[in-house]
């Protein structure tokens, strides 16, 4: 099967540092890929190099079977969404206004939405329990919502290729739970494939794949299975981990 | 805001055009009633009346309407490029360049009204070009950096215009100044004003989805799918067209830019599609009314229109703010 994106030989520098050296990375449909690694290890610059939002310092980035220059912003914006780690605070609107935005690649009239659109809208809402909110002013809206409001506009724009970057960031247990639950649905069902920037471990567990970056240009690419373990992972974090728990239900937590 | 809502805003600001351009009428040195006006408007008989409004007050006040539409159109353009609420049509320096250039050709003193036109311009454009030429680099344009080029840029022309106000010969001052203050005595013919204001409008509505997304910053906006750097590039060359007709006409005119969009947006009215034609229609009534004011408080003497501008902008920007969300 071919994969949904390709890096090549991808190097990511920000500030003349190299943070990763010649990546070579295959996302497949129906793949969940955790990337994990410490503070100013690249993982929001690499995923904004992957969104094309920033140019890469060499090697080359494919979307399904041409390379991402080769497309243009708005179908790039069909094929690949990202839910970025900051955004402006500043929007007039209603959520649901805010969500709508989401279309935006999508939208082949010169002035509002169609019925395809207005579902989608919906179903977005409804996917992150905004509904009953989409009419209040995105401005009055909590830290939380305003991070699911983030994420019903991607669930909007619908993409293939999802770039989730901390996405758990002030969302409750619940919320986290739902957030999972989502992504692992349009995943497996729809064949989609997720690449998420994550700090807690308990939920890197819950994808198949990891991507590990080490922040001097090393990285690891591989299964969950054979990346997550405590001393990979002390190694990659620089501290110590202790295992609580047995079986698939051990969590790995640092210890003093 | 719901659509219908909207629709009533944007009726309710055409009455207001209507309106404001009725008053403008309204006001001169020869006193005319209201049927009066509106007899010489809709009748082609010739006479004093038909005259004094088809030929004084109607050009006066479309110059008026003109230029406060392009100011508001300017504004809430500068205000998306630059992400920044307090940005005005002057900060990138356009209408200092044009006002340097405007004084050095009232200094130099010959040809007229064309010759200032001229050095308005050609300062217009110098300014608009230096600062395209050490801002933008394609592909990553940081906006702080043209913000910062076009404010150093300003506090550069506003010394050198202080300069020339200090070496200028006292007869020549009082014209100089009034330019400063944005005056719409000699305007009177506006049908470039006319013709830029259509345009750039019927350009942006177009890209009016467009403008909503990158008022959510650009990396956001690329990645909704919106080639960013045309757009900007296009947003600065608009904007800056506009404001260049706009000062070209009634010099400059303080508080319209920054002042009418923020009140569209305070009332409800965010989304470009309406906010662009509301600004243009808001902007245009109210130079209007402050030009009325201008002509007839004072009567017969003639005050600059930057004046009340100021003057009713102020009262009416802080009541809207200190209204509860």
């Amino acid at each position: 099967m071919t994969s949904l994106l390709k890096a090549e030989q991808l190097t990511v520098a920000v500030g003349g540092r190299t943070l990763v050296r010649e990546l070579e990375l295959a996302v497949a449909p129906g793949e969940m890929w955790a990337v994990l690694g410490q503070n100013g290890s690249g993982k929001t610059t690499l995923l904004h190099t992957l969104a094309g939002l920033v140019p890469a310092a060499a090697g080359q980035v494919s979307i399904g079977d041409k390379p991402a220059a080769a497309y243009t912003r708005r179908e790039l914006g069909r094929q690949l969404g990202i839910l970025l780690q900051q955004e402006a605070q500043e929007f007039w609107g209603t959520l649901r206004d805010y969500v709508t935005l989401g279309r935006h690649p999508h939208l082949h009239t010169l002035f509002g939405t169609d019925a395809d659109d207005d579902a989608a809208v919906d179903a977005a809402l409804a996917a992150f329990d905004l509904a009953a909110l989409a009419a209040r002013a995105y401005q009055t809206l909590s830290g939380g919502e305003r991070q699911r409001a983030r994420l019903a506009q991607l669930w909007a724009q619908d993409p293939a290729l999802l770039l989730l970057d901390e996405p758990l960031q002030h969302l409750d247990l619940r919320h986290q739970l739902q957030l999972f639950e989502r992504v692992e649905n349009v995943v497996r069902e729809r064949n989609r494939a997720a690449l998420i920037v994550l700090h807690d471990l308990a939920w890197a567990g819950r994808c198949d794949k990891a991507l590990l970056l080490y922040g001097d240009g090393r990285w690891r690419a591989g299964t969950a299975a054979e990346l997550l373990d405590a001393a990979t992972l002390e190694s990659l974090y620089g501290c110590r981990l202790r295992a609580f728990g047995a079986g698939a239900d051990a969590h790995l937590l640092p210890v003093i | 805001m719901t659509s219908t809502s909207r629709a009533i805003s944007l009726g309710a600001l055409l009455f207001i055009a209507v309106t404001s351009l009725f008053i403008a009428l309204l006001f001169g040195s020869v006193p005319l009633s209201a049927p009066q006006i509106l007899t010489s408007l809709f009748s082609s008989t010739p006479g004093i009346d038909h005259d004094i409004v088809w030929k004084l007050r109607l050009p006066r006040a479309l110059a008026a309407f003109a230029c406060g539409g392009l100011l508001a159109i300017s504004g809430v353009l500068l205000q998306v490029l630059l992400r920044n609420p307090l940005a005005d049509p002057y900060v990138l320096g356009v209408s200092g360049g044009a006002a340097l250039g405007a004084l050095v050709a009232l200094l130099l003193g010959a040809g007229g009204a064309a010759f200032l036109h001229l050095g308005a311009l050609a300062g217009a454009f110098a300014a608009i070009a230096i600062v395209f030429a050490l801002s933008f680099r394609a592909g990553d344009w940081n906006v702080h950096r043209l913000l910062l080029t076009g404010i150093v840029l300003s506090a550069g022309f506003t010394a050198l215009i202080s300069l020339l106000l200090v070496l200028a010969p006292q007869v020549q001052l009082r014209g100089m100044l009034f330019w400063l203050m944005g005056d719409l005595s000699d305007a009177d013919n506006s049908t470039i004003a006319w013709i830029v204001l259509a345009l750039v409008l019927a350009l942006f509505i177009a890209f009016a989805r467009n403008l909503d997304v990158l008022a959510l910053g650009s990396l956001k906006a690329r990645a909704l799918g919106v080639a960013v750097a045309p757009l900007q590039a296009a947003i600065y060359f608009g904007a800056a067209l506009a404001t260049v007709a706009a000062v070209l006409l009634g010099g400059s005119i303080g508080f319209v830019g920054m002042m009418v969009p923020h009140a569209l947006r305070l009332i409800g009215v965010h989304a470009h599609r309406w906010l662009l034609p509301g600004a243009a229609l808001l902007g245009g009534s109210f130079v209007v009314l402050a030009d009325t004011l201008a002509r007839a408080a004072w009567a017969p003497q003639q005050l600059p229109v930057g004046v009340f501008t100021a003057l009713i902008g102020v009262p009416a920007l802080l009541i809207l703010l200190s209204r509860k969300p």
